[in-house]
């Protein structure tokens, strides 16, 4: 194992990268009082560290197989931002929730009611999520407008 | 004496989670007891705006249901939102004591302030 030191402020960061992976590692803020050093890792892959005796992941996608794995691919039409943001935990309470009803339900017409139910909450969770990307994009470029409209009324 | 950078609900989310780190669906269901109902997509994008303040910090932890491994959003306060927590409620302290201590500010039965 090679071991490397860095010096690192708050608010700079070390990028690692290959040809398919990359590691974030940024230091956001230290505490000198309480002794602490909050650090955040960005990856864009399923990344473990260990910290003691608990595991953080930086990535977190559930890894899903069966039905919630078609609710994956609506991801792919939202922004990064948003998809990280929104979709991402949403998305891992939302499988939680579908597995544990899929457990209780024993009947066949249970389990036929919490597949109906959850295409419905998908359906909600769909347009919620592509409501915000709308609203984010729509407000930045109508920011941008009143922010040109301003900046020639003021050069006139 | 500066005005709060935070909003209440920023500052009820940043309360509930003073004393130990919380999953994103514990933090959801207090908030729902205290009257705030919010929907998973819009609480998230609310964590993900204390988060982008450096208010709090955000991970993922992993559980598994039936063979499928489900990774759990969960929050901790950052010593910035700590500072901050301390100061929204030191202001609202030396507020209330001088809204105590002048008798020319009264607040009758209906709430209006005079």
């Amino acid at each position: 194992m090679i071991t490397r030191e860095f010096d690192l402020e708050p608010g700079e960061s070390i990028v690692f990268e290959t040809e398919d992976e990359f590691y974030r590692l940024a230091v956001i803020d230290i505490d000198e009082e309480s002794e602490e050093i909050l650090v955040e890792i960005t990856s864009n892959r399923d990344l473990e560290v260990r910290l003691g005796d608990r595991t953080h992941l930086a990535w977190g996608m559930p890894e899903c197989f069966g039905y919630p794995r078609f609710w994956v691919w609506f991801s792919l039409i939202l922004s990064h931002r948003i998809r990280h943001d929104v979709f991402t935990p949403t998305y891992n309470e939302f499988v939680e929730d579908y597995l544990l009803s899929k457990k209780q339900a024993k009947h066949k017409w249970e389990k036929r009611w919490t597949t109906l139910v959850f295409q419905v909450r998908t359906l909600v969770m769909i347009f919620t999520c592509l409501k915000m990307q709308v609203g984010g994009t729509l407000g930045y470029y109508v920011r941008c407008m009143i922010a040109m409209l301003w900046l020639n009324s003021w050069r006139d | 004496m500066a005005l709060p950078q935070i909003t209440h609900l920023q500052f009820l989310i940043l309360d509930l989670i003073r004393m130990d780190d919380h999953s994103g669906r514990y933090i959801r269901e207090r908030l729902r007891e205290e009257g705030e109902k919010k929907s998973a997509p819009s609480f998230y994008q609310l964590m993900a705006r204390l988060q982008d303040g450096g208010y709090v910090t955000g991970w993922y932890e992993a559980f598994n249901i039936d063979g499928q491994t489900i990774k759990e959003r969960r929050y901790q306060l950052t010593p910035k939102g700590r500072r901050v927590l301390r100061e929204v409620r030191k202001f609202y302290a030396e507020r209330g004591a001088e809204s105590e201590r002048n008798p020319h500010v009264a607040v009758d039965p209906e709430g209006t302030i005079s």
